[in-house]
């Protein structure tokens, strides 16, 4: 082996070195979520996103773009979905 | 170096392979010692990458000339910025520019998901890694950067391809390149969702996000690559309908489809298994342009390669759409919809008849790009269909989609009743109808423009309302002035009003293109001093000059521009021709203003007379293609921006008293 040829071999091998260092050295992570959390989680989501569209059909509704009629209607359409979200979210956290 | 950067690649590929088998069977096992260790190979393949291109990117600006790639690619004469371009300019390049992509992209997304979206985490990474392991058997096992000149090494390089020699090609392929690789991404996210059934719909908001990205680089990409066909092919116009420019175009439909309907999904819980296929057939679309672009399958301008590589690629595609398939065929109950169609006057509507048109426009390039092979295939005959086909069918098409683009905000979710249409409605349709009696009056008879003027107006007064009304019920609520209540307004719903940003963007971008409908053009020769009436201009030949330098020799035309005797401006089109190469490439002078560009091309001279040769264009409203992609990038930004909350009496109350209310009936 020629000198020129060492240098970048032994740079391979660092390289070989460091990486083999970091991928057999990760340390302990838990990596699967109870069942019960994931669902929790999914209901909080739900709840927050049906939150919000509340809020956006109310701005709509404040700006113009909709009919008393088609605000009621999309109004109750919405907190009936939340008041089930909530429900569940209750029974979820009961059961927990 | 040679030594250290192919030891790189492979590193990656080892590294990649391990990530992705030990991936699979960690999560198998539900080992997470397992899974932890594959993480960190994964996100170990960037930087271990970054190795590799380094020592190709030093070797290329060292001119090594002994290595295939940068002896085939470049030359001791090219400017240093086109060095680095010579780095994707050419097949085994740009593969490992994929990879190094995705690598980055993997790197910033597993790091991303710890916070967003952390249960998918494993699952991302082993399916992004699955991807990687493809490209870097390309580039390990296939064409390799690194291989050395069979021969003696030369004194200098072929050179690059006098195209390329261009500024947006220093950024137009990386941005492209960035949209192909970064929907990865999404498409990683919506199959590992698919994969775990993972509860709730937040993956969809991260997978609209990383699409959002990736579609964002993509727009940039096509832009620049229209804007480098207008300032470099000569032939007057940005967009030819190109086979590779179409391939480019397709996962762009496809993903701006998704980036609507998943709208649905959030907001109602509606087309989850078509948004799921939305981002699997964008991500097999984006692997089939690159396919495209790199296996010489088709002709194109575009193509810089010709090669055997096109095995592999399609190999890979039906991999992957058994893979897709066999998960959805698997899991499909989880995509259920939870939500039905109310009726045709909502805005799910307008999104569903978005999406179809899409769709179809997505479907009829498809079918025209894909003409010649599949001709070849049943006739033994290759047909090839041009740019009247590609017209013929798409612009009813594209006019259609940009009268959704107005429609869909100014419909209610779920149902709209009639005094709400015609609320909405009456102020858009006055502006259409002025804009055509407008056109008509301005002498305009041809009716795609109108139309197309039209709808474009529409759809801007459209925004303008949604803007104008949203920011007044802040200025009175909050006691503000408007300037401030419009960016409160932006600044509150990001992605609601970036999203109206980049339409303006795009209707600016369909001004423009409709302006090509009254693209006038001259062709002459033109002696010293001689003149050649384009429309109202007159193009006067002072001089011709030459020059030559390392690079390139080459000949420009002086020409005076002026318009009822006054000067307008002095433009230079040139000839060049480059030395290593030996391929020759015109320079187009181009004059813009916002209303039409003044385009030359120096055409060479006449072989009988000697006498120089222009090509004139007259093209109309051009500025506006791409001042409109500027608007374009700027909505996107501002859609990727998170939401901010101000003080309101407009808060959360709202929701929470009316359901605190309902929940305890």
């Amino acid at each position: 082996m020629t000198a020129a040829m060492a240098v970048p071999i032994a740079l391979c091998v660092l390289l070989a070195l460091g990486v083999g260092y970091w991928v057999f050295s990760a340390p302990y992570e838990n990596f699967q979520e109870p069942a019960g959390d994931a669902l929790r989680r999914a209901l909080r989501d739900k709840k927050q996103s049906i939150y919000d569209n509340l809020k956006d059909l109310h701005f709509e509704y404040l700006a113009g773009k909709l009919s008393e009629e088609d605000y009621q209607s999309s109004r109750r359409m919405l907190e009936g979905e939340a008041a089930v979200v909530v429900a569940e979210l209750e029974l979820a956290s009961t059961q927990s | 170096m040679q030594i250290v950067g192919s030891f790189a690649v492979l590193l990656a590929f080892v590294l990649a392979a391990y990530a992705l088998l030990v991936g699979i069977a960690g999560l198998s096992l539900r080992h997470d010692r397992l899974v932890g260790s594959a993480l960190r190979a994964a996100t170990a393949v960037f930087p271990v990458l970054t190795v590799g291109v380094g020592c190709l990117v030093a070797l290329i600006l060292r001119n090594d000339f002994s290595l295939t790639y940068i002896a085939e690619h470049s030359n001791r004469a090219l400017p240093f910025y086109y060095k680095i371009a010579v780095f994707w300019s050419g097949q085994e390049g740009s593969l490992l520019f994929w990879s190094w992509l995705l690598a980055g992209y993997g790197f910033v997304a597993i790091l991303r998901s710890r916070t967003t979206a952390p249960q998918l985490r494993p699952l991302v990474g082993t399916i992004l890694m699955g991807v990687q392991v493809f490209f870097l058997t390309l580039n390990n096992f296939v064409a390799t950067p690194f291989a050395s000149l069979n021969q003696a090494t030369p004194p200098d390089g072929n050179g690059l391809n006098p195209l390329l020699q261009y500024p947006q090609m220093v950024i137009h392929p990386p941005m492209l390149y960035m949209g192909y690789v970064g929907f990865s991404v999404p498409f990683a996210f919506a199959l590992a969702a698919l994969i775990k059934k993972y509860p709730g719909d937040r993956w969809i908001g991260v997978t609209r996000r990383w699409t959002m990205v990736a579609w964002g680089f993509l727009s940039i990409g096509i832009v620049l690559g229209g804007h480098w066909a207008y300032s470099v092919l000569g032939w007057g116009g940005y967009w030819a309908w190109d086979p590779v420019e179409n391939a480019s175009f397709l996962p762009w439909l496809m993903g701006t489809a998704f980036l609507h309907s998943v709208m649905m999904q959030e907001k109602r819980g509606m087309l989850k298994v078509w948004n799921i296929w939305l981002v699997f057939s964008t991500f097999l679309l984006a692997i089939f342009g690159t396919f495209l672009t790199r296996s010489g399958v088709v002709s194109s301008v575009h193509a810089f390669a010709q090669s055997s590589i096109g095995g592999w690629f399609i190999g890979f595609i039906v991999i992957a759409i058994s893979v897709c398939l066999f998960t959805f065929m698997k899991n499909r109950e989880f995509l259920r919809s939870e939500h039905t169609l109310e009726s045709t006057a909502s805005r799910e509507s307008g999104f569903l008849f978005n999406n179809f048109v899409l769709l179809l426009a997505a479907f009829a390039i498809l079918w025209g790009t894909l003409f010649p092979v599949l001709s070849e295939w049943v006739q033994g005959q290759k047909i090839t269909v041009g740019r009247e086909f590609f017209d013929r069918i798409d612009i009813p098409i594209f006019l259609f989609l940009i009268f959704l683009t107005g429609v869909g905000p100014l419909l209610a979710w779920r149902r709209t009743s009639f005094s709400s249409l015609r609320r909405n409605f009456l102020v858009p349709t006055g502006a259409a109808v002025l804009t055509a009696v407008g056109c008509l009056v301005g002498g305009i008879r041809s009716p795609y423009p109108i139309v197309s003027f039209s709808l474009v107006a529409f759809v801007v007064v459209c925004i303008a309302m949604e803007f104008g009304r949203g920011a007044k019920v802040i200025a009175q609520r909050q006691k503000i002035g408007r300037p401030r209540a419009l960016a409160q307004l932006t600044l509150r719903n990001t992605r609601r009003y970036g999203g109206f940003v980049v339409h303006v963007g795009i209707m600016l971008m369909a001004v423009g293109i409709t302006g090509s409908a009254f693209n006038r053009d001259v062709e002459g020769p033109i002696p010293y001093k001689a003149h050649l009436q384009l429309g109202p201009y007159t193009l006067i030949s002072q001089a011709n000059t030459q020059d030559d330098n390392e690079n390139y020799s080459s000949e420009a035309a002086i020409i005076d521009v002026t318009r009822n005797g006054r000067h307008i401006t002095t433009l230079y089109p040139s000839r060049r021709m480059y030395k290593a190469s030996q391929q020759a490439a015109s320079m187009v002078a181009i004059h813009s203003t916002p209303l039409e560009d003044i385009y030359l091309v120096y055409a060479g001279d006449d072989p009988m007379t000697r006498q120089p040769i222009l090509h004139a264009f007259l093209n109309p409203l051009v500025f506006w293609v791409w001042a409109g992609a500027v608007v374009l990038v700027l909505g996107i930004l501002i859609a990727l921006l998170p939401n901010r909350t101000f003080p309101s009496r407009v808060s959360e109350e709202v929701g929470r008293n009316a359901v605190t209310q309902k929940a305890g009936a």
